[in-house]
């Protein structure tokens, strides 16, 4: 993949969105956007549209999350020299899937962080306009991404600490909650992590390591802070 | 204060606080630093005396629906949204929250906002923001009066005017000052 090319006009992006209000609107501006500002012929083909398979300059939108599962992430192995840029609102459900693929163009090796979340694809196509790496927008996505977990955990935990949160409080899918605990802890940027590794530990922590982890967490966030 | 012991961070994070930062900065810096705070009063005296493209550019720029007008009302809207804009109870929103049950989502949420009003004088900010919206708005008006109907060579009053202009100019810019850079995080 010749990554670094600021010419997007000859790239497959793919654009998988699933979710009510996430971008998929603003991803049939990214259509037009390549055939008004680039010159390039493309269009948003429907699933199962037999051109999928033969046309690599053309960009996908897809909205349907077992399709995906069984029909787009074959596809990222068929097409290896496209990029794929995923977009989910929903990443750990997704990211087992992702993983097994071993996609080569995902924001970044690791599985729970392979999607960006987000349809925020006015960023995306801001980056575009502006003649911006395929690499440096993936960089883009995945800043946003991380970010949002980070503090999303940060929350969490000040509202255990707060006991705002309690034993019994419902936090939603298990799994789901494993996976923010996941993503967070590999995101900090001193290591080792005292982030809790899933739910369980989460519910587990006493005062001492809920402090040390927030102060994990607030160092990370300053120096993400500093870099924007 | 170090690190860990600061009441909180401000963090840039959504599109709109970077729109809200984006808005503080262009008020702040392009407008009343610019053109009202770094300009000499001598200058704008001098061109209330001459009958110049650039007397009429400056005209255009004060007179009652001109762009200094079009920037207060900037200012009005930017001040009007910043209790909520920086309010941590408005990252319930991002995703990695979605699968939250509304009912912990609410609980989070309002203790989220307890705690951000405790820990930032936010309305008392919006307050002087408004405050010195309304005194730069009185003396902006008075100094277009003031460069409308004084006549030269007698331009003085209008050095004064802007002088008086530039103090109020300069309250607003310290007030606007004071709006978190970012979502207040706990």
């Amino acid at each position: 993949m010749d990554e670094g090319q600021g010419d997007m006009s000859n790239r497959t992006i793919a654009f998988f969105n699933h979710r009510s209000g996430k971008g998929k609107s603003d991803a049939q501006k990214i259509d037009e956007f390549f055939n008004t500002k680039l010159g390039k012929e493309s269009q948003i083909l429907r699933l199962n549209d037999p051109r999928i398979q033969t046309d690599g300059s053309t960009i996908f939108v897809h909205t349907d999350t077992e399709a995906l599962i069984s029909f787009w992430l074959p596809l990222t192995k068929k097409h290896p020299a496209t990029d794929f840029i995923f977009m989910s609102t929903d990443p750990p459900s997704l990211a087992p899937y992702i993983s097994e693929t071993q996609c080569n163009a995902c924001c970044c090796e690791h599985p729970a962080h392979v999607l960006a979340e987000y349809g925020e694809v006015s960023e995306f196509l801001a980056a575009a306009a502006s003649g911006r790496r395929i690499s440096e927008i993936r960089q883009l996505l995945k800043r946003k991404a991380s970010t949002e977990w980070l503090v999303a955990a940060y929350i969490l935990l000040l509202a255990r600490k707060a006991k705002v949160i309690g034993n019994e409080t419902d936090l939603g899918p298990r799994q789901y909650m494993d996976a923010l605990w996941h993503a967070a802890g590999s995101m900090v940027c001193d290591k080792p992590s005292v982030l809790p590794t899933d739910t369980e530990a989460f519910l587990q922590m006493d005062s001492e390591e809920l402090d040390s982890a927030i102060a994990q967490i607030r160092l990370s966030l300053s120096g993400i802070n500093r870099s924007v | 204060m170090s690190e860990s012991s600061r009441p909180q961070i401000f963090f840039a994070i959504s599109p709109d606080v970077r729109q809200l930062l984006a808005t503080k900065s262009s008020l702040r810096h392009s407008w009343l630093d610019h053109q009202i705070m770094d300009r000499d009063p001598e200058t704008i005296v001098r061109r209330h005396r001459e009958n110049s493209p650039e007397r009429q550019i400056f005209e255009a720029k004060i007179c009652p629906a001109g762009e200094f007008a079009v920037e207060v009302l900037r200012a009005r809207e930017l001040c009007s949204g910043i209790v909520e804009r920086v309010n941590p109870r408005t990252l319930m929103s991002l995703g990695p929250f979605d699968k939250l049950p509304s009912e912990t989502k609410g609980q989070i949420s309002r203790w989220l906002n307890g705690l951000y009003l405790e820990s930032i004088p936010i309305e008392s900010i919006k307050a002087d923001i408004e405050v010195a919206i309304n005194a730069f708005s009185a003396k902006l008006q008075a100094f277009a009066e003031t460069w409308q109907h004084q006549t030269p060579p007698t331009s003085q009053s209008v050095g004064q005017a802007f002088i008086e202009l530039q103090a109020v100019a300069r309250d607003l810019y310290a007030a606007i000052g004071r709006i978190p850079d970012g979502t207040v995080l706990p």
